[in-house]
């Protein structure tokens, strides 16, 4: 079965280079969030494998997304997606529960390595 | 107008398209160019003189066309050559235009350098702005145009309506 | 999937946040919702950085990262914003919308200078760092089969580049009230999937051929006179007035898109005479068709650099006035049936009715300035050549404001309103239709080309004889009922060549103008049906007499002339 994956993105632009990496991967994209707001929302509705996760975005920043969704579910993997200069708030990020970080500009391969790796190990436990 | 741009850069290399109005060659850079088509009739503006010729239908988009040895002061240019003829469509910033031209010949590549500045032979002065400069290549000496220059310094409406 | 496939995505992305980060540094500069724009604009750099990294436009990554860093200095407080900032803010991202241009069009020139200018422009605000490109393939990822997170990894993912100290990084985003507050400022969530406007424009014009191939079938099934041919046509008729009105809704563009980028106008126009003013944005959500708006951008131009320029007092006369010192205009939408009701209101001083009449010369047979409709101020206002002002400012002046505005407006079957009130104010109303792309018009010919009228300015047409043609002071005239009507040739209008023909009658349009009637004379009528409207190529835009084109079912293009220009254009031609 297709891994389903929830992209945050406050950028459409960023949230369509995404979804095009990981649907050109067989993986299915089952939803969008702009907000930190909407991902949590959209988290518990969908039930996705994979979040991956912006930071800086209106509303609700990913930091406090991450908080959010681990505290429903302590199970969900989410991937945070920076920029370069972050690393504090990445370091913010793993600590709430995120399980691994990307950083823009995206590097499509490496995005797979990541993506897949967190799928396999959890798959395995 | 100086070659001075072309100095900064020396080494590139510009590819044209190379037409001929009447006895004279031209080229435009071929990035600019977004398609040649056979001329078609295009259909006259009401009111309007000058260089432009009308507008063609092409695929549904409006697009005008002009008559480019008008633009350029040229006396050159075959009257009756409709075997020949194309339509050079090109992007300008402000959308698609096409001009006339008597033939198309080849596409060629040249290095910046080879450019040199424009004689400075008209006494337009605008149109001397829509040159960017004259190679030199075989025994044809090619006059390089820059599109955007062409239309801002022919299309001034008010200058060109009739009423 | 190529990089380059993204362009249009990232072209129309980055076009938003330029405008987002444009209209934010002016809320901030008189002080709006500070907090919460800081942190939008600091997003919206920051995004932008993002983007164009992704699509490897070094220089736009470099200037956003540097203006990025110049918001953060203000999100922590280090800085603030007034006038001064605000201009530097302002200018740089004038030059960063360039620097995309120059990306994206992959412009050959050189914009190393241009990123120069820029890092000096904002170097008075900056602190120094500079963008170091991200390691890529090399990082090295935290290892996962620790629990532990991986401090090191991550900084040395990083290569811990010269940014700030990390302890003020993590004061960020979210836990400040003020994002939270930003909900439904400048960036909307964006819920709707995004479709080419050319897209958009080719269905439209599939809609057009749709009803004319109709049409056709129509008069084809008129011949059989099968009932059940009938049925079926009339419900596939139903059908596609339904898709055409999709579509139009469709085509429909919020009118906060172009007019946000009126406050910066309001702005630079005003402190160049140096006055104060800003401009409130009302119902930006509004629908109105892309033509109608494109059409509407020069005379609000118009109007508002009136508004500045007549409108608003110094600000040294408003204090005096006990008004507040920035002036207030207000750009509004709001939808009625039909159609979209733009306005253009300032709190200035309204215009002075003495000085128009005194300058109309009307006083003088005793209209007094109280009796004056505002229908009346507003047909005096927008004769060409018309100003209350002596010396013409750099701004507006002669009059040509309200008169190119009104030019439009009639242009695509609009109409405005004027109302003032001396010490208070002026607003300017304008009544436009939603969409103009489909119309009922009368298509006829004249020397070789066809020709369009729209079809609500037709009265009738008639075959008359030529005998019939009467002139008055050398104008051809013809009675018509009680009326006499002058006649108009399209050779003198237009200049287009007519081959006189024999024939003993002449072939009238009878067309109202609005400004009286006039009987057009046509080699050919060739009957009414409904033609989709293209716009003019930017190019020929302007030409008088011609509102757009239509593509004919034939392929043939063929003008729609403006029936105003009928009647005005007559009265240009003296009798030969």
């Amino acid at each position: 079965m297709k891994a389903r994956v929830l992209v945050v993105d406050d950028a459409i632009f960023m949230r369509k280079m995404i979804s095009d990496i990981l649907e050109g991967n067989d993986m299915e994209v089952v939803g969008e969030a702009d907000t930190g707001t909407l991902a949590v929302e959209k988290y518990k509705e969908l039930k996705p494998d994979l979040v991956m996760m912006d930071i800086i975005m209106p509303e609700m920043n990913g930091i406090d997304a991450v908080r959010h969704i681990m505290a429903g579910d302590s199970q969900a993997r989410i991937v945070m997606c920076s920029a370069l200069g972050q690393q504090a708030l990445v370091q913010d990020a793993m600590t709430a529960g995120a399980k691994d970080f990307l950083i823009k500009p995206f590097n499509p391969s490496r995005v797979i390595e990541v993506v897949s790796k967190i799928l396999n190990q959890v798959q395995n436990v | 107008m100086s070659n001075e741009r072309y100095d900064r850069n020396s080494t590139t290399m510009t590819q044209l398209v190379t037409f001929r109005l009447g006895r004279e060659h031209y080229g435009i850079p071929v990035r600019k160019v977004k398609e040649i088509i056979r001329s078609m009739e295009a259909c006259p503006i009401p009111g309007m003189a000058g260089p432009v010729e009308g507008v063609i239908n092409l695929r549904g988009e409006i697009i005008p066309v002009l008559r480019i040895h008008l633009v350029l002061g040229s006396r050159e240019t075959e009257e009756d050559n409709s075997r020949k003829q194309r339509v050079i469509i090109l992007e300008s910033g402000e959308g698609r235009f096409g001009i006339v031209v008597d033939e198309v010949r080849d596409v060629i590549k040249i290095e910046d350098e080879e450019i040199r500045a424009s004689p400075g032979v008209s006494l337009d002065h605008r149109c001397e702005e829509a040159i960017l400069g004259i190679a030199q290549v075989g025994d044809r000496m090619i006059i390089c145009l820059d599109p955007k220059k062409l239309v801002s310094e022919s299309l001034d409406i008010e200058n060109l309506t009739k009423v | 999937m190529k990089v380059s496939d993204y362009k249009a995505l990232f072209t129309s992305e980055a076009g938003e946040i330029l405008q987002s980060l444009e209209s934010g540094v002016m809320s901030l500069e008189i002080g709006r919702d500070c907090a919460a724009c800081v942190e939008e604009l600091f997003r919206n750099a920051h995004n932008l950085k993002g983007m164009s990294g992704a699509m490897g436009y070094d220089h736009v990554v470099e200037a956003s990262h540097t203006l990025e860093n110049v918001l953060d200095r203000c999100r922590k407080g280090e800085m603030s914003v007034s006038r001064a900032e605000a201009d530097l803010l302002l200018r740089s991202i004038d030059m960063l919308r360039e620097l995309v241009r120059v990306a994206v069009d992959e412009d050959e020139c050189d914009d190393t200078d241009l990123l120069g200018d820029f890092f000096v422009l904002l170097s008075p605000m900056t602190t120094r760092t500079l963008y170091s490109h991200p390691a890529g393939d090399q990082t090295p990822s935290p290892e996962l089969d620790s629990e532990d997170i991986n401090t090191d990894a991550i900084e040395d993912a990083y290569e811990s580049d010269d940014e700030e100290p990390k302890e003020e990084d993590t004061t960020t985003a979210g836990n400040d009230p003020a994002v939270t507050a930003s909900k439904g400022g400048f960036g909307e969530r964006v819920t709707s999937t995004r479709v080419d406007l050319e897209r958009l424009d080719a269905l439209m014009d599939l809609v057009g051929e749709l009803i004319i191939s109709r049409i056709k079938l129509v008069s084809l099934a008129g011949k059989i006179g099968s009932q059940s041919l009938n049925e079926e046509l009339s419900s596939s008729g139903r059908l596609i007035s339904e898709i055409q009105k999709e579509v139009m809704e469709a085509r429909l563009i919020p009118v906060g898109q172009v007019f946000q980028r009126f406050k910066r106008l309001v702005r630079d126009s005003s402190l160049a005479l140096e006055k104060s003013a800003w401009l409130d944005i009302m119902g930006a959500d509004i629908g109105l068709d892309r033509t109608v708006l494109e059409a509407m951008v020069d005379p609000l131009v118009h109007l508002l650099r009136n508004a500045v320029d007549h409108g608003v007092e110094s600000p040294e006369e408003r204090i005096a006035l006990g008004k507040p010192e920035t002036a207030r205009i207000v750009l509004s939408a709001k939808r009625d049936r039909n159609f979209v009701v733009l306005q253009v209101t300032d709190d200035g001083r309204g215009i002075d009715l003495e000085k128009v009449l005194e300058k109309k010369r009307i006083g003088t047979d005793g209209t007094k300035a109280e009796l004056m409709s505002d229908d009346e101020l507003c047909r005096v206002l927008s004769t060409p050549g018309f100003s209350t002002r002596e010396e013409v400012s750099r701004f507006s002046g002669r009059g040509v404001g309200m008169d190119v505005a009104r030019k439009a407006v009639d242009a695509i079957g609009g109409s405005m309103k004027l109302h003032s009130e001396p010490g208070i104010g002026t607003t300017v109303l304008l009544q436009l239709p939603i969409n103009l792309s489909i119309i009922k018009a009368l298509l006829f010919e004249v020397g070789d080309e066809v020709y369009a009228l729209p079809a609500e300015y037709i009265c009738e047409t008639s075959r008359l004889e030529r005998d019939s043609l009467r002139t008055v002071m050398g104008h051809e005239v013809i009675q018509y009922g009680d009326e006499v009507i002058p006649v108009v040739r399209p050779d003198d209008l237009f200049g287009i060549r007519t081959s006189a023909d024999g024939s003993r009658y002449i072939k009238l349009i009878l067309v109202d103008t609005g400004n009286g009637k006039v009987g057009l004379v046509t080699k050919r009528i060739l009957g009414q049906q409904d033609i989709v409207i293209k716009g003019l190529p930017s190019l020929i835009r302007g030409v008088s007499g011609i509102t757009g084109a239509t593509i004919l079912g034939s392929g043939k293009i063929a003008f729609i002339w403006d029936p105003r220009f009928l009647f005005k254009g007559r009265c240009l031609n003296e009798p030969h």
